[in-house]
């Protein structure tokens, strides 16, 4: 029996237990430290996604793909992924790992990655290859990993502000530590939020 | 339940407004108007471009002068005028919170969606702003997603026919990515 973590288009996560002998699924719902390596349900058709009204997509057509997601929570959780869904609802999904509400008082909240999922400069995706890669080496998963996402005003996307964090993880990489990695997130996650990101390149 | 057509004539009003004060600030003609959303509809927000600003971007960094022209997040005045989105955006996020199940949320995302795009049709026909927007970028984009289907449409619908074929011969010839 295993673990099956629903990705919604919506962005909720769900759990729920199944016993497919294929699962993989390991869960810890101690509210501690967990990775969760589960099965989940990502988009549904092309045809239902395009036209945007049954977000659930339909069960008997729902692609699989196996996903490690992070559990609710666990900050220090490890994972790698498949992305979601182009459209996926990034806002529920940090609700749904810990991330609570955005500050009542912050002006265009959005869910943010500090390492930006993409890029179409060629430039900045320079500046996100290098970034993922000491993320992955740590073990956080850049795309679905908790210590990649924050609220933060829908703004401060620029080529700079990459190559700001890019920067910053670099020297933390250098510690070889993952709390080092983990610490330099935060404290950029922390910027983002505030707006404060511009002074690091400006 | 948001009256769409009613937040579609508040995002023109705001958008206008944003757009008088960004043309005082930084005079005319702007490079770039745009305006942004996100995939949880939360929000919109306003931005703005201006020619000094995409000169040095391109200046700095020449292969990817297209990117720099249809890019909000890249623009010098980003969220320049949002204190004229705030009772907008806290309509839209408590229609989010309270009025939308999770099986009408994507229906009521698009009609955000297009209600953006419909307001910021409504400013760029208006005369007064012609000489503004003359050779401007008029975007609407969505941060954490990418439907290049949708990008296009929107974009043809806001910018000429020879700007948005520039868009959509620059989206069209980009080497897929993975997020």
């Amino acid at each position: 029996m295993g673990t099956s973590v629903t990705l919604a288009r919506d962005g909720r996560l769900t759990l729920d237990h199944d016993t497919d002998s294929d699962s993989d699924a390991s869960f810890s719902d101690d509210g501690g430290p967990a990775a969760t390596t589960a099965r989940s349900r990502l988009a549904p058709t092309e045809a239902n996604r395009k036209r945007g009204l049954n977000p659930e997509g339909d069960d008997k057509t729902v692609k699989r793909q196996r996903v490690t997601v992070a559990a609710a929570g666990g900050a220090n959780a490890a994972s790698t992924s498949t992305a979601p869904a182009a459209d996926f609802h990034w806002g529920n999904y940090l609700r749904s790992i810990g991330g609570g509400e955005p500050p009542p008082d912050m002006e265009t909240p959005h869910a943010h990655h500090i390492v930006f999922k993409n890029s179409r400069g060629a430039r900045m995706g320079a500046y996100l290859d290098e970034s993922k890669a000491i993320l992955e080496r740590h073990g956080i998963d850049p795309v679905l990993g908790r210590e990649n996402l924050v609220w933060a005003p829908n703004k401060n996307h620029k080529t700079a502000a990459a190559r700001a964090v890019r920067d910053a993880l670099v020297a933390a990489d250098k510690t070889g530590s993952r709390d080092a990695v983990a610490a330099a997130l935060a404290q950029l996650g922390k910027h983002f939020a505030d707006g404060t990101i511009t002074t690091l390149y400006k | 339940m948001l009256d769409f057509d009613r937040l579609t004539q508040d995002i023109a009003a705001a958008a206008e407004r944003a757009l008088q004060e960004a043309v005082a600030h930084s005079g005319a003609p702007l490079a770039g108007f745009a305006l942004c959303s996100d995939a949880g509809a939360m929000e919109v927000s306003p931005a703005f471009n201006t020619w000094a600003h995409l000169q040095q971007q391109v200046d700095d960094d020449p292969q990817d002068a297209v990117y720099y022209r249809w890019s909000p997040g890249e623009w010098g005045l980003e969220s320049f005028g949002v204190a004229h989105f705030r009772a907008i955006n806290q309509r839209v996020r408590q229609a989010v919170a309270e009025e939308v199940s999770p099986q009408r949320f994507v229906e009521f995302r698009a009609r955000l969606f297009q209600a953006c795009v419909a307001a910021l049709t409504r400013v760029r026909q208006q005369p007064r702003f012609a000489s503004a927007l003359r050779g401007a970028a008029v975007v609407f984009t969505v941060c954490d997603m990418e439907d290049a289907p949708a990008e296009k449409a929107w974009i043809e619908a806001l910018n000429t026919p020879q700007d948005a074929q520039e868009f959509k011969r620059w989206v069209d010839a980009l080497p897929t990515r993975g997020s």
